[in-house]
């Protein structure tokens, strides 16, 4: 790709048809440390984590056509959305779901010892927490809130006694300084 | 960069390219509206995918087949094997495998799973082939795949009111992934000897996790289970539901579960159940290093602990003294008798 950087909104949307698959590839790039790190907080579990962030991103490139691009990092909280309703759902059923790998002829990533270790590695201490840590501390508690905790925007607004908006809008700059961050370090 | 999950990534955006094709050229158009058909094109996909796992179609399907020998003798080991051949339902015909399900298979378990696990040693019995074990058994897809049905076993039940199954596999389709930035391509391929730990309830799923015998010795085949305690509301809908589907099968158990599965509140994705296999030997499992640390009891190779219990690899195996059991490979295999690497292309992968 070249130009300018595109959009998530851009990679999801791919108004080219990406023939070759590099925007989705790119998306996937892009937010696979977070979606991980999102996994791992919940499951502890390494494995378990990589079977669920393979499933997300499947579920992803399944209901690529149903992205709306509307607000503010509508790509993030989409993506983040799906992989909540990943997540609630494997639990509920007690085992990673794995409909859409399945659908789409993906196979469930194999892991060594040192994937492993990558894994918990990028995504808990010398990753994401760490790149979470050094964000304002309004911008920490709406990720902490809204995206690891899956509260509701208006639940956390009140508590915090801001306007949904703002909450909103420290998330989204939250993550926008967590991706670059990453992308950084890595 | 480097992927964490190795090749995923090139595997995702191989598939994107190709749903991409699907859909400007032949199922949507150019408003994108007919998302349904759009989905359903993938399907062509997933039956290349499948495809491509069928190895060795199966011949002479639906003939039943007889152990010759009882008790019989596998490089030395006493293996009680049944008459018959137990054929239970294998897979769903709903299942992504279709009518391509796996098929049992009278082979005994491979001489290093006999030589590591009492459990198998020991014959089946009418609670090892029980509803619990038959679910597990539905819930098995692979294309290809062979189960040793009379080698699985009734493990225990977990105090989420599950059963724990163990399901060896005389082979299973695992996918074998290159070097990271080899820029290799993934590739399928059939793993002899699997051991499955499966962990089925009464009223929704279950889990299961596999491994190679090398990587059960290593303490590798655990799986973390959700058992988080749900709020009342939701445990009261779940248990109404589960009570109406899966009623008969909480009956045939002899006891109704106890808890629920939640998806929602503090406790949710939270592995805090967690179960695991260890060799003949291991009496007690440290959860973690630190002195002190609380053991659980081993009973029919089966450890059980409730809370999180970190990374399996850093527990501790003790002996029935109390007495750290090394798990350096080659310790290991010497205790258990083992030879100290199995045989090229033989089993115990």
């Amino acid at each position: 790709m070249t130009g300018p950087r595109p959009t998530d909104e851009a990679l999801i949307l791919a108004p080219d048809g990406d023939p070759d698959g590099r925007a989705f590839g790119e998306l996937y790039a892009r937010h696979e440390a977070l979606i991980v790190a999102f996994h791992l907080r919940r499951v502890g579990d390494p494995e378990r984590a990589a079977d669920l962030t393979a499933e997300t991103f499947a579920q992803a490139l399944v209901a690529r056509t149903r992205f709306v691009a509307a607000g503010d990092d509508a790509a993030v909280r989409w993506l983040y959305g799906i992989a909540g309703n990943v997540l609630r759902n494997s639990t509920r059923r007690q085992s990673v779901e794995t409909r859409a790998l399945a659908r789409l002829a993906l196979d469930r990533p194999h892991l060594d010892d040192d994937a492993l270790d990558a894994i918990t590695d990028a995504a808990t201490d010398a990753g994401v927490l760490q790149a979470l840590t050094a964000l304002p501390a309004a911008q920490q508690d709406a990720i902490r809130a809204v995206v690891l905790g899956e509260e509701d925007y208006g639940d956390v607004a009140a508590r915090l006694e801001v306007d949904p908006a703002t909450v909103r809008q420290r998330v989204s700059r939250g993550l926008r300084s967590l991706r670059r961050t990453m992308e950084e370090t890595r | 960069m480097t992927d964490l999950l190795p090749g995923f990534r090139s595997q995702l955006q191989r598939r994107a390219g190709e749903l991409d094709r699907i859909r400007s050229s032949e199922t949507v158009g150019a408003d994108g509206a007919d998302r349904g058909a759009y989905v359903a094109a993938a399907e062509p996909l997933a039956e290349h995918g499948r495809r491509r796992r069928r190895w060795g179609r199966p011949h002479g399907r639906g003939l039943a087949v007889v152990v010759l020998v009882a008790g019989a003798s596998v490089g030395g080991l006493a293996y009680a094997a049944a008459t018959t051949l137990w054929q239970p339902q294998l897979g769903s015909p709903d299942g992504p495998a279709g009518a391509e399900r796996p098929r049992a298979t009278a082979s005994s378990p491979s001489n290093e799973q006999l030589r590591s696990l009492g459990v198998l040693r020991r014959a089946q019995t009418d609670l090892d082939r029980n509803v619990g074990s038959r679910y597990a058994l539905k819930m098995s897809a692979g294309t290809g795949e062979r189960i040793r049905t009379n080698a699985v076993r009734r493990l225990g039940t977990g105090t989420g009111g599950g059963v724990i199954v163990l399901i060896p596999y005389e082979r299973k389709l695992a996918m074998i992934w290159p070097t990271p930035g080899s820029g290799q391509e993934p590739t399928d391929e059939f793993r002899r000897d699997y051991l499955c730990l499966n962990y089925v309830t009464p009223y929704d799923g279950a889990g299961v996790t596999c491994s190679t015998t090398n990587e059960m010795l290593s303490g590798r085949l655990a799986l973390g289970l959700s058992n988080g305690v749900c709020h009342v509301e939701q445990q009261r809908k779940a248990w109404a539901k589960a009570q109406e589907r899966e009623d008969r099968w909480a009956r045939l158990e002899g006891r109704p579960a106890v808890r629920i599965p939640c998806d929602r509140g503090p406790t949710a994705g939270r592995a805090d159940h967690w179960v695991g296999l260890v060799p003949d030997g291991v009496a007690y499992v440290q959860i973690g290093k630190r002195v002190g640390a609380r053991r659980v009891p081993v009973r029919a190779n089966l450890w059980q602990a409730e809370s999180p219990v970190g990374n399996p690899r850093d527990h501790v195996w003790l002996d029935a003294a109390g007495q750290p059991i090394s798990r350096k490979r080659a310790d290991l295999r010497a205790r258990l008798g083992l030879p100290l690497e199995p045989p090229r292309g033989g089993p115990g992968g």
